[in-house]
C-alpha cells in the first residue's frame, strides 16, 4: 500500500511539476486506458488510441528540450512516440508477452517512465520548458 | 516572436549554419522578397496579398470547392491514366489556384505559417482524393501488410519461420504497433483506416523536411518551397500503409537531429546544450533501433547517409553508422535468421549482376500497351525534371556560396543502395525516394538561394509554373495505374469470402498479384501468380486453363484449390503485356463450363472458382 500511496503521490507531483508533455502523456493514457477497459466503441477508442500512440512517450520531450519551430516540434514528438511504441511491441513480441492490454501497459509505464526522469531533472522551483529561442546573430 | 515579414525559424543550434553571410535573413530583419515598389507596391490590390487573412480564407475556399467537387469523380469510369482521367475540372481549376497562391504568397506573404498551411493544404489534398474517391485503399501491397496484423491479432506472435511474407515477420515494429492501435482502438481491421496512411504520412514528413532543410537555411520560402517540391514530386508511392513508410519518417528525423544538434562545430556558430546533446543522442539511438526492428532496408540507408555526413564531416555524431550497421548484424543472425538463412544467398548473388538491379523494376515500353507507356513515360519524365532542376538549384545556389556538403551527402548516399540489391526490382524507386528530400530542397534554390531581383512576375510565373508541371506529371506517374491497383467492391467481396472461408493448406491460382490480397487468415493459403511464371507455363495455362490448375491441385495436395480472377488483374496483364490480353476471358469461359469447377462468386468485378475434381 505504501509502494501505492508513493507512487501515486509521485505521480500526481510530476503532473504539478511539468505542465507539458508530462501532463499531455499522463492524461492522454488515462483517457484512452480507461476508454479501451470500458470498451467504448471504436468511435470513442480509436481517437484516444490515435492521440495516445502519436504522441506517448514522445510528448516528454517537449519538457527536454528546446524547439520552437512548430512542424519540428511535432515531428519529434510523433517519430519518437511511434519509434518506441514499434520497439515495445517488438520487445513484448519477442518475449512471447504480446497482448493488446500488455502493449498499451507497458507503453504507459514506459511513458510514466521518461515523465519521471523529466520531473526528477527539473528544479522543484519554475518550469522554464520549451521557450523559443531566437538565434543570435553571428 | 515574429520578426517583420516573417518568423523566426528553428531554435536548435545549427541553423542557417552553412549560409553565406551575405545572402540571407537573420532573425529580426526582414525577408527581402525583392518586390519592386515602383512596380508593385503602390497598386491597391498589393496590401490585401500581403494579408495572411486572405491567404487563410482563400485555403478554406479552395478546400470547399475540393470537397464539392469531390462526388464527381467516378472511380468506375477510371480510363487509361488513372485518377486523372476522372477528375472533374473544378478539381484541377481548385489544385491549380492552390499552387498559384502559394507562389505569390513567397513574394507578398513569405511567413512561415502563410507558407506552411499552403504546403500542408495541398498535401492533405492532393493524398485525400484517393481515399475520399476510392471505396478502398490503393496498391496490393496495401492488404498483404494488413494482412499481417491481422495474423499478429489472432495469434499475438510473429512467425519468422512462416512460408509467405516472412520478411514482415521478421522486421514486425510497423506491424505490432498497429496491430496495438487496431486492437486498442476497437477497430476489426487496420483495413478501417489504412487508407489515410498517405495523409498521415506526409504531413509527418513536413515536419521532419523543415527540421532537415532550417540546418542550410532559415529562408522560409526555400524551406517551404524545398517541401512543396518533395510532396509534389513524390510519385514513387512508397507512403503509404506500409513499414517504409514509418521508417522513412524515422531516417528522415534521424538526419534532421543530426544536422541540427550535432553539426560541425564553426566559428560563430551556436552550440546545443550538453543535456540537449545527450537528450537528442538518446532519441537518435531509439530511432535507429525502431527503424532496425521496422524495415530491412532502411537501416542501410541510414548507416550510408549517416556514415557520409561523419565521413564528411557535417556531423560531429559518428556512431549512429556503426551502431546501425552492428545493430543489423545481431538481428539478423538471431530474430531474422530465418529470413536471412534464406534470403542472404540471393542478395549475395544479386551483387554481381548491376544491370539486372538497373532495369530489372523499369517497364519493358515494347512489352506494355500504349497508356501503361504514357504512365511510364510521365513518371521517368519527372524524375528527369527533378533531377535537372534540382542540378540548375545546386549551380545556382553554389554560385552563391552555400554550404552544400550535408545535402550532398543525403543526394549521393541512396545511390549506394543501387549497388547493394535489386530489392525485387524496386531498388531504383527507393533510392529516388530517399534522394528526393535533398533534390526537393535543391529545386527550391533555383529561386530562393539567392536574394532575388525585381523580376517579380517572372519568379511567380515561374514558380507556379514548375509547381504545376510537376504535379500534373506526377497526377499521372502516381495514379496512372489506379485501374490495376484501386480495387472494387466486386473484387473485395470475392477476395474476403475466399480468405473467410478457406481451410489452411488451402491453393490460390491468379494472373497476377494486382488484388485485394492476404488481408484475411492469410496464413492458410499459398498463392500461384502466374504471370510470374515462365513463359511456356504461361502458354499451357492460356491453352487449356482447367487442365493446367487441374494438375496445380493435384500435384500440390492443398486441401481446397480455388482460382481468383478480378478486373484489376485483367488490367494488370493486358497494360503490362505480361500475358496475353485475352487471358481472363479465356480463363473465365474455360473454368465456368468446366465440370470440375464450382463458380463461388461470379460478380461484375470478379470470379472466384473452386476445383471439385478427383484427388490425388
Amino acid at each position: 500500500m505504501n509502494t501505492i500511496l508513493f507512487a501515486y503521490g509521485r505521480a500526481t507531483d510530476f503532473i504539478a511539476r511539468t505542465p507539458q508533455g508530462s501532463t499531455w502523456v499522463v492524461a492522454v493514457s488515462v483517457i484512452h486506458l480507461t476508454s479501451y477497459v470500458a470498451g467504448l466503441g471504436p468511435w470513442v477508442q480509436f481517437p484516444t488510441a490515435l492521440a495516445f500512440y502519436l504522441t506517448c512517450p514522445g510528448a516528454i520531450v517537449l519538457d527536454w528540450i528546446r524547439i520552437s519551430d512548430l512542424a519540428s516540434r511535432l515531428v519529434v514528438v510523433v517519430a519518437i512516440s511511434l519509434a518506441s511504441n514499434a520497439l515495445i511491441a517488438v520487445v513484448l513480441l519477442y518475449l512471447g508477452l504480446f497482448t493488446p492490454l500488455t502493449g498499451l501497459l507497458a507503453i504507459i509505464l514506459t511513458a510514466f517512465g521518461f515523465v519521471w526522469s523529466s520531473a526528477t531533472y527539473r528544479p522543484r522551483t519554475g518550469l522554464p520548458s520549451v521557450q523559443p529561442r531566437l538565434l543570435e546573430p553571428r | 516572436m515574429r520578426e517583420q515579414g516573417g518568423e523566426v525559424g528553428l531554435s536548435s543550434p545549427s541553423v542557417g549554419e552553412g549560409r553565406p553571410d551575405n545572402t540571407y535573413t537573420r532573425p529580426g530583419q526582414p525577408i527581402d522578397t525583392g518586390l519592386d515598389n515602383t512596380m508593385w507596391g503602390e497598386t491597391s490590390w498589393a496590401p490585401w496579398l500581403r494579408a495572411p487573412v486572405l491567404h487563410f480564407g482563400f485555403m478554406i475556399l479552395v478546400l470547399i470547392v475540393l470537397m464539392l467537387s469531390v462526388p464527381a469523380v467516378h472511380p468506375d469510369q477510371l480510363g487509361d491514366l488513372g485518377l486523372a482521367s476522372v477528375l472533374p475540372f473544378t478539381v484541377w481549376l481548385a489544385f491549380a489556384a492552390l499552387i498559384v497562391g502559394y507562389a505569390v504568397a513567397t513574394s507578398f506573404a513569405p511567413m512561415s505559417r502563410v507558407l506552411g498551411s499552403y504546403v500542408a493544404v495541398l498535401s492533405i489534398a492532393l493524398h485525400s482524393l484517393p481515399v475520399l474517391a476510392y471505396q478502398y485503399p490503393r496498391f496490393p501491397w496495401t492488404w498483404k501488410h494488413v494482412g499481417v496484423v491481422d495474423f499478429i491479432q489472432r495469434n499475438n506472435a510473429v512467425d519468422p519461420g512462416i512460408h509467405t511474407m516472412n520478411a514482415f515477420h521478421s522486421w514486425p515494429g510497423f506491424f505490432g504497433l498497429n496491430t496495438l492501435l487496431t486492437e486498442t482502438g476497437g477497430l476489426e481491421s487496420s483495413l478501417s483506416y489504412a487508407a489515410w496512411a498517405p495523409i498521415f504520412f506526409n504531413l509527418a514528413y513536413l515536419g521532419a523536411l523543415v527540421l532537415l532543410f532550417r540546418t542550410i537555411t532559415d529562408d522560409h520560402r526555400w524551406v517551404w518551397t524545398g517541401c512543396l517540391f518533395f510532396t509534389v514530386a513524390n510519385w514513387i508511392g512508397q507512403d503509404y500503409f506500409a513499414p517504409q513508410a514509418l521508417a522513412f519518417l524515422f531516417y528522415l528525423t534521424v538526419m534532421g537531429i543530426l544536422l541540427s544538434w550535432f553539426p560541425r562545430r564553426r566559428r560563430g556558430a551556436h552550440e546545443a546544450r550538453s543535456r540537449d546533446r545527450v537528450i537528442m543522442a538518446g532519441l537518435v539511438f531509439v530511432l535507429l533501433v525502431a527503424t532496425l526492428v521496422s524495415h530491412q532496408l532502411t537501416p542501410v540507408m541510414i548507416a550510408a547517409a549517416a556514415g557520409g555526413l561523419a565521413l564528411f564531416r557535417t556531423t560531429v555524431l559518428r556512431w549512429p553508422a556503426l551502431v546501425v550497421v552492428g545493430l543489423l548484424a545481431v538481428w539478423m543472425i538471431d530474430f531474422a535468421r530465418p529470413f536471412t538463412v534464406e534470403y542472404v544467398p540471393i542478395i549475395m548473388s544479386d551483387l554481381v549482376t548491376i544491370t539486372n538491379r538497373l532495369d530489372s523494376g523499369l517497364v519493358d515500353f515494347g512489352q506494355v500497351d500504349t497508356s501503361q507507356r504514357a504512365v511510364s513515360l510521365a513518371a521517368r519524365g519527372l524524375t528527369a525534371l527533378t533531377v535537372v532542376v534540382g542540378g540548375l538549384g545546386f549551380l545556382r545556389s553554389f554560385r552563391s556560396g552555400v554550404h552544400w556538403r550535408s545535402i550532398l551527402v543525403l543526394l549521393v548516399a541512396p545511390v549506394i543502395l543501387v549497388g547493394a540489391s535489386s530489392y525485387g526490382g524496386e531498388i531504383l524507386f527507393r533510392a529516388f525516394f530517399f534522394a528526393l528530400p535533398a533534390l526537393g530542397l535543391l529545386m527550391g534554390a533555383l529561386w530562393f538561394s539567392r536574394v532575388p531581383g525585381d523580376r517579380l512576375l517572372w519568379s511567380i510565373g515561374s514558380l507556379a509554373g514548375m509547381i504545376a508541371l510537376v504535379f500534373g506529371m506526377s497526377i499521372i506517374a502516381k495514379h496512372g495505374n489506379d485501374t490495376r491497383t484501386v480495387f472494387r467492391h466486386g473484387e473485395v467481396a470475392a477476395a474476403s469470402y475466399m480468405y473467410e472461408t478457406a481451410p489452411p493448406g488451402s491453393l490460390v491460382v491468379q494472373l497476377s498479384t494486382s488484388s485485394p490480397l492476404r488481408f484475411r487468415n492469410y496464413e492458410n493459403l499459398v498463392d500461384v501468380v502466374l504471370e510470374e511464371y515462365p513463359e511456356n507455363s504461361k502458354t499451357r495455362f492460356v491453352d487449356d486453363p482447367v487442365a493446367f490448375v487441374s494438375r496445380l491441385a493435384v500435384d500440390g495436395d492443398y486441401t481446397e484449390t480455388y482460382v481468383l480472377l478480378t478486373d484489376s488483374q485483367e488490367a494488370a496483364v493486358s497494360r503490362l503485356g505480361r500475358m496475353p490480353p485475352d487471358t481472363y476471358d479465356i480463363a473465365a469461359t474455360s473454368l465456368q463450363a468446366s465440370d470440375v469447377f464450382e463458380v463461388l462468386i461470379s460478380n461484375d468485378d470478379a470470379w472466384l472458382f473452386r476445383y471439385t475434381g478427383p484427388e490425388r
